[in-house]
């Protein structure tokens, strides 16, 4: 199956970020795949569109690394949902992780910024 | 924690993802976004499916999940086509069974370490070499005490001999053989009694008569009771304490050993072993070498202490070399060879088994190009696909390797109950872990070798082309076809090779009638003088020759074997070394065992005691000592302190150091003119010999209750258990040959009935347009045979090449021998024509508008 090569490519690019973003949402209390894809889209301005397939593997992924634990609840409108809840483990994660994406993120600002201050 | 994956049920992804899709569709009608919440939410998620997918390979180890689909697949595949899934099954269970069966032998007799400490620094430590010395290259003490005080090679030595005793039974007494030791043969090996204690070093100093007992004796004399210990026993007239009993494995230093005794307990102690020359050679010595000291160290060693005891003491005339040789080696010796023969040759009939598999399953895999093509379009990847195929076969080789070990235990009984007797530790053999653990391997490397060409065909499966058998396909099923009968060449010339040794070995003029013929061991003992010994064994000979269905009855102090004297001096001649044999006779000899007399007389009544002592030769000795005179009348004796012999007479030669061994010179004298307690009594019978045994024995014993008798058997049995060995080894060989045989002739006979029916199409178009009947016939069978003898050449080139290794184990029969070969050759070439004689017949009779409307 070819098609499945390329599809596990673009998640490796995405995984790291989508991880974090996830657990970063968390941190504000528990919550459901569906709100966590809204709360990610609204908080970045529209400028991240989550794909809904590749949340649910990133969840089940973090799931299964003991970050974020998950069980059936109900959500606000009385609908059935599976809400998910930052561990302890994860709280650390997020915490190493958004350390070193502003570390990346510096880097890559002074190195952008270099350039085209050259231009 | 890889290897422990959280697994989540299917539903409750589904049902996430539903709650998710219910969610998002309540949020978009909240906003008032879409017209169509519920599509407009499912279209926004993206493929459902796929997600799921997804989680589900994730959550799974998928080689697994693939092996346990493969599996299931196995099973019905096997449940699918019965017969072929029995062939295969059949043919590797064959295969793999028999392989084991031998591995299981070759496990216990050369594999198993001897059950002693550290046994690989064990060895045998003969003077000069044991295969051709006089004296299997036996030692004297003198010598040996030499050699222990004067290396730095052996951390200890010790020395052993067999003596035999009569123990005295409830019955009439039995004869034994005990091992004389001293008591650092124990430590020396390293072996413990399984009850009571082994004898001192102090026991040893005493001369204490005591005794430990084989297990075979404990149980036979004491019914295994721990009564044993303290007991009496009683060796001849000598009384001896029971002080311990070996475990039923350890038969060191003969396999017959009932008792180990101390070397001084002996009587001889006193009155021979102690006074004996330097070069009177009768004990065997055994060594341990030292840590860090390899066995070519020991020898060069050895091989100096020998040479400089030689030059020191010339006038005992001994050999200047010792051999060391590994106790394996030793106990092994002449097994080795046929042993590994036999599963080379058992290994080779696997490999055809194989190779015949393969081709099956790429009939098969033909067959199912269709399955395959599908599988691909649906996108299973060649990997995959090749592991359906080597699954398939591993099950199916799983059930054959458990089927095989099953096959395996009941050959392995039967190699024990009818292999030679002499084959050391055959009784071990068993399935055991390591044999199964090799039937395991072998079951995987069947699957793999019979998979190989199959799983890279279907890999090779093309999606889109129209399925016909591809050429490659062709070229790897002719070629396994052609090594099939390349292997199975080689099988049929070592089978060949054997037979032929056999049938030249049966053959050979004994110089003797060996049918109709008794003979029987009794043994007068000690306490007769030579008289009463002559006069006891001509009234058995006439006691027995009167009983009804007895032709003629003599004595001879040993039938079938003999050893030489050390020398002999013929009159006028300086003495010689080696002696010809000599044995003792009594009664009508020559006549009783079918010997020609050529020249002169043969014994008579006035041959006594106080007459003219006399000797009849035999051809070889007249031949080597006299060439080219008349021997009768000249005189020889075996040393200066006996008496000078006349010959009378010369026989006939008879081949008494076993069928495959030479002729050695011999001399007969009358037993009234020497001494000897112990002789054969041989029985000519008009009717079947084995039947008269009873009686015969019940006349002996009328004569005298006391006296032993052991080893009553015919000749021709006697002569068998000689030959067993090659019989054995014979017979394994020719039916591995004979299945190879059979398994290549199935394996053309499948590929040409294959071809045939796929190109039913094409030789009917042939057929209409004219072609004779004939010519397709033939042109098939020119297939057949093309592949045939292409493997045979390939075969024949292989065994001119390897049958040099077993040149030994063949008799009277060159390696290379053209009859062996020639006949091999032609047999396969004749099943191959017979093997493809029904294919290429179906060929012609194809009917051109069947065929064509087939299409």
């Amino acid at each position: 199956m070819p098609a499945r090569k390329e599809n596990d490519e673009r998640t490796n690019l995405l995984q790291g970020t989508l991880d974090l973003l996830i657990l970063r949402t968390l941190v504000l209390g528990q919550q459901h795949g569906q709100g966590i894809a809204r709360l990610i889209q609204q908080q970045s301005e529209d400028v991240f569109l989550v794909d809904h397939g590749s949340l649910y593997l990133a969840l089940q992924r973090l799931e299964t690394q003991d970050w974020i634990s998950a069980k059936w609840g109900v959500s606000d409108n009385n609908r059935k949902a599976r809400f998910y809840t930052l561990t302890a483990k994860g709280r650390r994660q997020l915490t190493d992780k958004t350390a070193q994406w502003w570390r990346i993120a510096g880097a890559m600002t002074r190195i952008l910024g270099r350039e085209e201050s050259g231009v | 924690m890889f290897w422990r994956k959280k697994k989540r049920s299917l539903d409750d992804l589904k049902a996430e993802i539903e709650s998710h899709l219910a969610l998002e569709a309540d949020q978009l009608r909240d906003t008032g976004q879409s017209s169509d919440p519920d599509g407009a939410a499912r279209r926004t998620f993206g493929n459902v499916t796929a997600v799921e997918e997804a989680s589900y390979e994730f959550q799974r180890w998928m080689f697994f999940d693939h092996l346990m689909r493969d599996f299931r697949q196995a099973l019905r595949q096997m449940k699918q086509r019965p017969g072929l899934s029995a062939i295969v099954i059949l043919t590797l269970a064959l295969g793999i069974g028999a392989t084991s069966a031998i591995f299981s032998v070759v496990q216990a007799v050369l594999l198993n370490p001897l059950p002693y400490k550290e046994p690989r620094r064990l060895a045998m430590l003969f003077s000069g070499d044991p295969a051709s010395e006089l004296h299997e290259g036996r030692v004297s003490l003198l010598n040996f005490s030499d050699w222990k005080s004067q290396n730095r090679s052996f951390e200890d030595m010790t020395v052993f001999n067999g003596q035999t005793f009569l123990l005295r039974t409830k019955g009439s007494p039995e004869r034994m053989r005990s091992a004389r030791v001293p008591a650092n043969f124990w430590t020396l090996l390293g072996v413990q009694p399984s009850l009571g204690r082994v004898f001192t070093a102090e026991e040893e100093k005493r001369g204490e008569r005591v005794a430990v007992l084989s297990y075979r004796l404990w149980q036979q004399q004491f019914a295994g009771s721990e009564a044993a210990l303290g007991a009496d026993l009683v060796m001849d007239d000598r009384t001896y304490l029971v002080i311990g009993v070996m475990p039923p494995s350890f038969r060191f230093p003969f396999s017959d050993t009932q008792v180990w005794e101390p070397i001084t307990a002996h009587p001889y102690w006193t009155t021979r072993d102690r006074k004996n020359p330097r070069a009177e050679a009768v004990w065997f010595a055994l060594g341990r070498v030292k840590r860090g000291v390899t066995v070519g160290q020991a020898q060069a060693e050895m091989n100096g202490i020998a040479h400089r005891l030689a030059a020191e003491y010339p006038e005992s005339q001994m050999t200047a070399t010792a051999a060391v040789v590994p106790l394996e080696t030793q106990a092994t010796g002449r097994f080795r060879l046929s042993l590994w023969l036999l599963f080379a040759s058992v290994f080779q009939l696997l490999l055809i088994a194989c190779t015949n598999v393969a081709g099956l399953l790429l009939v098969r895999g033909s067959v199912r190009q269709r399955e395959f093509a599908m599988r691909r379009a649906l996108g299973a990847g060649r990997l995959r696909l090749a592991g359906q195929v080597v699954t398939e076969t591993l099950v199916l080789s799983t059930v054959a390797g458990l089927l095989g070990l099953l096959l395996a235990w009941g050959a392995c009984q039967t190699v024990k109950a009818w292999g030679p007797a002499d084959i050391p530790r055959l009784a071990e053999a068993s399935i055991n872990w390591p044999v199964m653990l090799f039937t395991a391997a072998m079951t995987c490397f069947t699957a793999l070798f019979a998979s190989l060409w199959p799983a890279f065909e279907s890999g090779r499966t093309q999606v889109g082309s129209r399925q016909w058998v591809s050429v490659s396909t062709r070229r790897v099923r002719d070629f396994l076809v052609a090594g099939e009968f390349a292997m199975a060449l080689l099988l049929l010339t070592s089978a060949g090779l054997l037979i032929h040794s056999f049938v030249r070995l049966r053959a050979v003029d004994l110089g003797f009638q060996p049918d109709h013929l008794l003979s029987m061991r009794i043994d007068l003992h000690v306490g007769r003088t030579t008289d009463q010994q002559a006069a006891y064994f001509e009234e058995a000979i006439d006691r027995v020759k009167a009983l009804p269905g007895v032709r003629s009855a003599a004595a001879i102090s040993g039938f079938l074997r003999t050893d030489p004297e050390d020398s002999v001096e013929i009159e006028g001649r300086l003495p010689q070394k080696p002696g010809p044999c000599e044995d003792l006779i009594a009664g009508p000899y020559f006549e009783t065992a079918g010997i020609q007399l050529k020249k002169g007389r043969v014994f008579s009544e006035q041959d006594g005691r106080h007459s003219l002592p006399v000797a009849i030769i035999n051809e070889t000795m007249a031949r080597t000592y006299w060439p080219n005179t008349d021997p009768i009348g000249k005189r020889f004796r075996f040393s200066s302190s006996t008496p000078w012999l006349t010959v009378v007479g010369e026989t006939g030669d008879m081949r008494r150091q076993g069928i495959d061994g030479q002729v050695a010179p011999q001399a007969f004298l009358p037993h009234r003119q020497g001494s000897e307690n112990m002789m054969d009594v041989i029985v000519r019978a008009s009717s079947d010999p084995a039947a008269m045994a009873p009686s015969i024995r019940k006349t002996i014993e009328a004569i005298d209750r006391h006296v032993a008798k052991f080893k009553i058997a015919t000749v021709d049995r006697e002569l068998g258990d000689q030959t067993a060995e090659r019989r054995f080894d014979t017979l394994l060989v020719s039916s591995f040959a004979f299945v190879a045989l059979f398994l290549s002739a199935i394996g053309i006979y499948g590929l040409l009935q294959h071809l045939v029916g796929q190109r039913t199409a094409e030789i009917g178009v042939r057929m209409a347009l004219g072609a004779r009947p004939q010519i397709v016939m033939a042109q098939v069978l020119r297939e057949g045979l093309t592949l045939a003898l292409v493997g045979i050449c390939v075969g024949l080139i292989g065994a001119l090449t390897v049958s040099r290794l077993a040149s030994k184990l063949l008799y009277a029969v060159s390696p290379t021998d053209p009859i062996a070969f020639g006949v091999s050759a032609v047999l396969l070439v004749a099943v191959a024509g017979a093997a493809c004689w029904a294919p290429s017949r179906r060929a012609s009779r194809i009917d051109p508008m069947v065929a064509l409307r087939q299409e």
